[in-house]
């Protein structure tokens, strides 16, 4: 390639220490360690620093799982913009460099839609993400689609995060593993079910034709759904299913971006970019839970042709995030 | 096309009457009169779906959920029944018709040796488990005896899916089951617990302690062979000599095309488990065979590895 191109990264985390007090042990697990403690917390030169060395110019931050999504609505409404306000200052402070998802107090959904339009127009945030269940309810739930139609209306995506599996599920398919592998309930694969779980259920829950500009961002590669495509589509097609979604595929192409969070493997990409189109692959780390350089190296040798791996880097978030 | 080998699908389901009445079958989820009349029928309208489809072989293994929901007295006495049932159903089609034996799980040691008497008597070519046997996952090491015994007389052990955990489809799945119930089956829940299962036995040692061991698992290796990256990375070494989820995933699991034709997902698979380890295989009846002959003569691949997907890797794991 003639010049290095942008590189933006969109699912990379901090806590607030505020928000992260209010943790529950399990949710609290992933940010211990002395390394990625102090990594959570920066949203300054440690950040800066570690993106310039890898070759990464944006990064547009995110509260690390679960976010205020397992609290009380009061707490979540305060946490969410006091935590907002704060990282809304760090952005300002970076010169470009650090763009924000807001946090989404989705306990009071009507607040969440209020928080999301006013870090979107005042501080200039550019969508929110949202991790695993509130309070042991998918966000499909006609409850939380005030946030939706908020989100369409000021033209920012949703993005679509793990958090800690809900505790039945893990007692029914991982404990006995969780002693030697507790990664199994989190990245190992408890994450991926929970989350291709919950992007099932918005296609399948008809908020796409009440909201028909929603978009939806999912990372690690789309949670294998780019995959599932082919069987989920020719299951729905069988005898006895009465919804109104005859094609899985075409609403999720239409309403979903992925991005290469924590998963730098070349057939997963070629799979993905085959399925839905290179348009919809966009390139991220998973910061610090995932280390930034073997994200960029692993995208600089890529085979790919320049243009292709312009939208990947930087041409999809742009467009997407009005960047 | 050069075709060596025969066409083999090895996820061809029939019914026991038996069986069925004890076990209630597939639960409707995605039943039809025809679906029904097919799975019951081991006769000259299988053969004349394989012929019109150039299927050489089909390989039975009996509907979800077969034996593994019983009491062990029961899955003993309907798992011995349905065996001798599909041997002599097979009989009049010596080189089309083959078997994978129903396995009384509930019974490890009964399991192991009804699966040794059907390989050794009847002829089977090792067995299929639906499930989890009465809510305990199959990597338990109180089911170990039927691992070291398909290890022994090196036959592969198919797992195919049955009707979810209902704990995970109260959570995960009921909301929309009104209206797609094939959503805790092949729409989705199969995939989960079924690729759950895969892990487990990754995770439990198993291969460690029997490293002839072979699992066939279906519908495209459930989605595991995508995760096959990110779970190397996430969950690390496993044994104590520094194996990885993908040394041991690609050293013991074959996966078939049963009821997932896409293109995508079959070469991403070839690239990470190797042409060695996908079989063609249908999931006949819930699923069209000559789609699936179809599909598999478009894709655009060597004649000698396309070879292998339709029959070449059947031949060799199963000895036919």
């Amino acid at each position: 390639m003639a010049t290095k191109p942008l590189v933006i990264a969109l699912e990379e985390h901090y806590l607030d220490a505020e928000v992260k007090a209010k943790f529950a042990p399990n949710d609290a697990a992933p940010g211990r360690g002395a390394g990625m403690v102090e990594r959570l917390g920066d949203l300054g030169s440690l950040r800066l620093k570690e993106m310039d060395e890898a070759g990464i110019d944006v990064q547009v931050v995110s509260h690390g799982a679960p976010s205020v999504q397992k609290m009380d609505a009061e707490s979540a409404i305060t946490l969410a913009r006091r935590a907002n306000d704060r990282v809304a200052e760090a952005c300002r402070a970076s010169n470009n460099r650090l763009y924000a998802f807001a946090v989404c107090p989705t306990p009071d959904p009507g607040a969440a839609a209020d928080e999301l339009e006013r870090t979107v127009t005042k501080h200039g945030f550019k969508g929110t993400m949202i991790h695993g269940l509130t309070n042991g309810a998918f966000h499909d739930d006609k409850r939380f689609w005030p946030i939706y139609e908020r989100a369409e209306a000021l033209g920012v995506p949703i993005y679509i995060h793990p958090a800690y599996p809900h505790p039945a599920v893990v007692e029914a398919y991982y404990k006995d593993y969780l002693g030697a592998y507790p990664n199994l309930a989190t990245a190992g694969w408890g994450f991926g079910v929970e989350t291709a779980t919950q992007g099932i259920r918005f296609v399948l829950s008809g908020v796409f034709d009440k909201y028909p500009k929603l978009q939806i961002i999912l990372g690690h590669l789309g949670e294998g759904l780019p995959f599932y495509l082919w069987r989920i589509n020719q299951a729905l097609a069988r005898p006895n299913n009465k919804g109104e979604i005859k094609s899985f595929r075409d609403v999720f192409v239409e309403h979903f971006y992925i991005t290469t969070s924590g998963f730098f493997s070349d057939p997963a990409l070629q799979c993905c970019i085959t399925e839905l189109g290179i348009d919809r692959v966009m390139f991220s780390v998973d910061y610090p839970f995932v280390a930034n350089p073997p994200g960029v190296s692993w995208v600089n040798a890529l085979q790919l042709n320049a243009a292709d791996k312009e939208k990947i880097l930087n041409g999809n978030a742009k467009r997407l995030l009005n960047l | 096309m050069i075709q060596n080998h025969r066409v083999v699908a090895l996820e061809e389901h029939y019914w026991h009457p038996e069986v069925v009445k004890k076990s209630g079958g597939d639960a409707g989820s995605h039943r039809s009169g025809e679906i029904v009349e097919r799975l019951n029928e081991i006769g000259p309208m299988r053969l004349q779906t394989m012929d019109e489809a150039g299927i050489d072989i089909q390989v039975l293994g009996h509907g979800m959920p077969s034996t593994q929901r019983m009491d062990a007295e029961s899955a003993v006495r309907l798992a011995r029944l349905s065996n001798d049932f599909l041997a002599e159903k097979c009989k009049p089609y010596p080189m089309r018709l083959f078997g994978f034996a129903n396995l009384p799980t509930p019974d490890p040691k009964a399991a192991a040796d009804e699966l040794e008497r059907t390989v050794t008597k009847l002829g089977f070519k090792g067995a299929m488990v639906h499930g989890p046997s009465n809510d305990v996952f199959l990597d338990d090491e109180r089911f170990w005896p039927i691992w070291e015994r398909a290890a022994a007389l090196e036959v592969p052990i198919y797992m195919h899916p049955a009707t979810i955990d209902a704990r995970v489809a109260d959570i995960y799945l009921k909301d929309y089951l009104k209206k797609y119930p094939v959503l805790v089956g092949a729409g989705w829940g199969f995939t989960i617990e079924t690729a759950t299962i895969g892990l487990r036995m990754v995770l439990s040692g198993v291969f460690e302690r029997y490293p002839k061991l072979q699992i066939i698992l279906g519908h495209m290796g459930e989605a595991l062979p995508f995760l096959v990256h990110r779970q190397t990375e996430t969950l690390r070494k496993i044994t104590a000599d520094g194996k990885t989820f993908r040394d041991i995933f690609c050293n013991h699991f074959h996966i078939t095309t049963s009821g997932y034709y896409s293109t995508p997902a079959l070469n991403f698979t070839i690239t990470e488990m190797g042409i060695d380890r996908v079989l063609f295989s249908v999931d006949y009846p819930y699923v069209d065979s000559k789609a699936g002959t179809d599909w598999m003569a478009q894709v655009q691949m060597s004649a000698a590895d396309k070879d292998k997907i339709l029959g070449g890797n059947a031949e060799r794991l199963l000895k036919l």
